[in-house]
């Protein structure tokens, strides 16, 4: 496996996962209103949790992956302008 | 120097496993929790004794409908007629208490020869869990119904409820004997699932004998026993005997297809057992 495949895979995989995240945390949210919460009431409370917490470690495990993959312009980031 | 470890390959497998650990931290946590949850009620079980003549035939009851669950210990047991046996009611929440909805309940009610001898009113022993203690006098069989009700505008349920069964002696108990220990959502024996279904009765079809409670349909087999007035139905009786919009609360087995068999329903106070060979 090549580094590029890894990159895509790790990128695409991190997209998907922070898709997920994003999702069920607005879903979460919705729960937590008084009157917004029914529009998402059907759907069951442990799934959504669930869904949240797992997709977000995904997402950091991935995340830490990503970093090193792309150390060298993360780092070029942080360097002045000359 | 990132590049001349990706190079070698081994920084890119040590920052896969490192993201791989970090990704399954949860189910890590949860294996462990499990290990030490399994150690914890194992050492439990061995300290407690039973009072002479006890026999637990159901260890627990539990209901799960919504987000929290609610275990009653025992759910079905023999008592010598006159004796008393400590009942216990554990609720376990999905989020700390205090909660925003925090006027939840637990309400019991006894039907038959049971008689509540004291109640120590209950009390949350963690943030988590809380847990009551009943004793109950068995007179004659009876049932102890104990309903869990959640905060009101809670978005997680609305209630939990399970029917803790008490006979005086084995044979009003029936052959149902269930012995070995329970899964965290439903009541197991060895090769057999049980569940429990309260709600309001959608509709009912008499020809395919079942009822649908929610979106749930549970079919109604063999000869049943009217406990209440000492009937002995079929389960065409049983099925006509329930309308659409009764509360019900019904102990199913769950069959290998993951079909619902009914084997005892409590409609409108009524308490009604399968009794097929």
């Amino acid at each position: 496996m090549n580094i590029y495949t890894v990159r895509r895979i790790v990128s695409i995989c991190l997209l998907i996962s922070a898709i997920l995240v994003f999702i069920s945390g607005i879903i979460l949210y919705l729960r937590t209103t008084h009157v917004l919460y029914r529009a998402v009431a059907w759907i069951p409370g442990w799934a959504i949790d669930n869904m949240h917490v797992y997709a977000g470690f995904v997402v950091s495990g991935l995340a830490i992956i990503h970093v090193y993959l792309n150390w060298n312009a993360l780092k070029s980031y942080f360097k002045r302008r000359k | 120097m990132v590049s001349t470890m990706m190079a070698s390959g081994k920084g890119l497998a040590v920052v896969v496993v490192i993201g791989v650990i970090v990704a399954l931290f949860p189910v890590i946590v949860d294996v462990i929790d499990n290990m030490m949850y399994e150690a914890s009620q194992a050492s439990t079980t061995t300290t407690t004794s039973l009072p002479a003549g006890v026999k637990i035939l159901v260890p627990q009851l539990v209901s799960q409908q919504g987000a929290d669950r609610l275990v009653v210990e025992p759910g079905k047991a023999v008592v010598p007629a006159g004796e008393t046996i400590d009942v216990k009611i554990y609720v376990y929440f999905k989020h700390t208490q205090p909660c925003p909805y925090s006027d939840w309940h637990v309400e019991y009610s006894v039907s038959g020869g049971i008689e509540v001898v004291s109640d120590d009113g209950g009390k949350l022993v963690d943030p988590k869990t809380y847990e009551r203690t009943l004793v109950i006098k068995v007179n004659s069989p009876g049932t102890l119904t104990v309903t869990y009700y959640y905060g009101s505008g809670c978005p997680e349920g609305t209630m939990e409820r399970v029917v803790a069964e008490f006979y005086t002696s084995e044979e009003q108990a029936g052959n149902t004997t269930l012995t070995s220990t329970t899964t965290p959502t439903q009541t197991t024996s060895e090769e057999e699932t049980y569940t429990n279904i309260t709600g309001k009765v959608v509709s009912i079809n008499t020809e395919a004998r079942y009822i649908v409670v929610g979106n749930k349909s549970v079919y109604v087999r063999g000869t049943w026993l009217d406990v209440t007035n000492n009937k002995t139905l079929t389960d065409t009786d049983v099925v006509s005997l329930i309308k659409p919009g009764d509360t019900v609360v019904i102990v199913c087995k769950v069959t290998g297809s993951g079909r619902l068999m009914a084997e005892k329903i409590i409609v409108n106070g009524t308490l009604i057992l399968e009794r097929s060979e």
